[in-house]
């Protein structure tokens, strides 16, 4: 092999990586700007890329593709449908419902799983656990607390039911709350 | 609209990163991000129609337009507004070429009268120089400039008195065959199809600017296959150019390519022609590709795979 011959090779090799790479460095490029603008909507409200928003509990449900556990009890000091329903696909798909007061102001969250596993943090707000003690939700075992969440202290049921992590956090009494959670099912 | 984007802006990339400046290699990189929308999003839809479900919007995509109707500005979403304004866009660009070709905007060609015998001459040089079959000519009495080859089917070349007078005899070789250049390539043809599917794709802005650069590239091409003395033809161009600029066409032309750069768009027209120009003047032609058919090959799966995933 001469060279020259030699020479030409090398410089289609070095063409043939600098064209692979070009390539990739434009398609990772591309894919990185898909993915920023995907989760721009959830950064403009606040949230995690997985967190989605759904217009009404039937699109969560058909997006989770899992029916939603429902309290079947719902005192007239909350005001239906839930004013924003957050999720994600997980796993496990979870969603939560923050349901207001008839005059606007915050007063339920309803955060549950739709398989076994825990509850994304991204769903439900932070709050400090000033105290927590076992409570019965129908036949299950849950926890009963009280948190203090954006300054105002609340009532905090978790439980879980047929491997579903469900939580209620609720401004309301503590018996409204515990008759709320043990009348949760599945909505038919 | 978002996968022409994406193709679009990904091969202007490509054209950049691959220094890809011969116009044959431009052409065929920008086709592929016009057949984008017009192919591969349909193919897409057909064979893959779990594209379309929940699981893969929340799941898979990269992107899933539908999580831009979360995000509400005065009671509009924003994925409405945004395509709303890429309607808007599309439609624009694309009535302002088509406005000058509508039967009521268009002027006829006027009459064709004796050609000199020395343009005939020197147009039948050009076409047995370029291995062309020459076109018919068509001569203008007008001393308004005019120098442009037209018709699908049968092409004419249009030659004004007042071009013969402006051009020397360089200028006039070298511009009658950047036309054949045209006329060889199907360049009115072609220009009448990107037409079609500037018409198929009428609300995506993106198709109707790649368009508009494939009929530059078109140019490009035309100038490198004049060959010969590239100093003659800029020197046409700019003199063609500059008397255009003062007084308009005895004829308006017929062609989507020369509309793409009509009168809206003198100013747009003046930065190309020195683009050209400053092509013309480099020493040497832009190197080919190499590989270019494996880099078609390959831009064009890279591409589809990444629309796959833009839902």
């Amino acid at each position: 092999m001469t060279a020259l011959s030699q020479e030409r090779i090398r410089a289609h090799a070095v063409e043939a990586v600098r064209t692979v790479v070009a390539l990739a460095f434009v398609i990772a490029a591309a894919a990185a700007a898909l993915v920023a603008i995907d989760a721009a909507p959830a950064w403009i409200a606040g949230e995690s890329r997985d967190v989605r928003r759904a217009q009404t509990v039937h699109d969560a449900e058909r997006r989770l593709r899992a029916r939603l556990v429902l309290p079947a009890y719902f005192p007239d000091t909350l005001a239906w449908p839930p004013r924003r329903i957050r999720f994600t696909v997980g796993p496990p798909g979870a969603a939560a419902l923050s349901v207001d007061g008839p005059d606007g102001s915050p007063r339920l969250l309803l955060a549950e799983t739709v398989a076994p596993g825990d509850i994304p943090a991204a769903l439900v707000p932070d709050a400090q656990v000033l105290d927590r003690s076992a409570v019965a939700v129908g036949a299950a075992r849950g926890t009963l607390s009280r948190v203090v969440e954006d300054g105002v202290t609340v009532w905090q049921v978790a439980w879980e039911l047929d491997g579903r992590r469900l939580l209620l956090r609720s401004r309301g009494t503590v018996e409204e709350l515990l008759r709320m959670a043990r009348s949760a099912r599945e909505t038919p | 609209m978002v996968h022409a984007r994406v193709a679009a802006l990904a091969i202007e990339a490509l054209l950049r990163l691959w220094r890809a400046r011969a116009p044959d290699d431009r052409l065929a990189l920008r086709l592929l991000g016009l057949g984008q929308p017009l192919l591969v999003t349909p193919a897409l839809l057909l064979l893959a129609p779990q594209r379309a479900g929940d699981e893969f919007h929340d799941r898979w995509a990269l992107l899933a337009l539908r999580h831009w109707e979360e995000v509400c500005v005065a009671g509009v979403s924003l994925l409405t507004a945004g395509v709303a304004v890429g309607v808007a866009m599309g439609l624009a660009l694309f009535l302002m070429d088509l406005l000058p070709l509508l039967p009521g905007r268009r002027r006829a060609l006027p009459a064709s009268a004796p050609a000199p015998a020395a343009l005939a001459a020197a147009l039948a040089a050009a076409a047995a120089a370029h291995r062309v079959r020459a076109p018919a000519l068509h001569f203008l009495a007008s001393r308004a400039p005019a120098l442009f080859c037209a018709g699908v089917r049968s092409p004419v070349l249009v030659v004004s008195r007042g071009a013969l007078e402006m051009l020397d005899d360089n200028e006039l070789r070298a511009a009658l065959a950047h036309e054949l250049g045209h006329v060889d390539r199907r360049d009115p043809a072609l220009s009448w199809a990107l037409m079609a599917i500037r018409a198929v794709l009428l609300f995506n802005p993106v198709a109707q600017v790649v368009a508009r650069a494939l009929a530059r590239d078109a140019e490009w091409r035309a100038d490198e296959r004049a060959g010969g003395d590239h100093l003659a033809l800029a020197s046409a161009l700019v003199k063609l150019h500059r008397a255009g600029l003062a007084r308009p066409a005895p004829a308006r032309r017929s062609l989507p390519f020369a509309a793409a750069l009509a009168e809206p768009l003198r100013r747009a027209r003046s930065h190309d022609v020195e683009a050209r120009c400053r092509r013309l003047l480099e020493p040497s032609a832009p190197p080919r590709l190499a590989f270019r058919p494996v880099r078609v090959a390959l831009a064009t799966a890279s591409l589809a795979a990444l629309s796959f995933l833009v839902a």
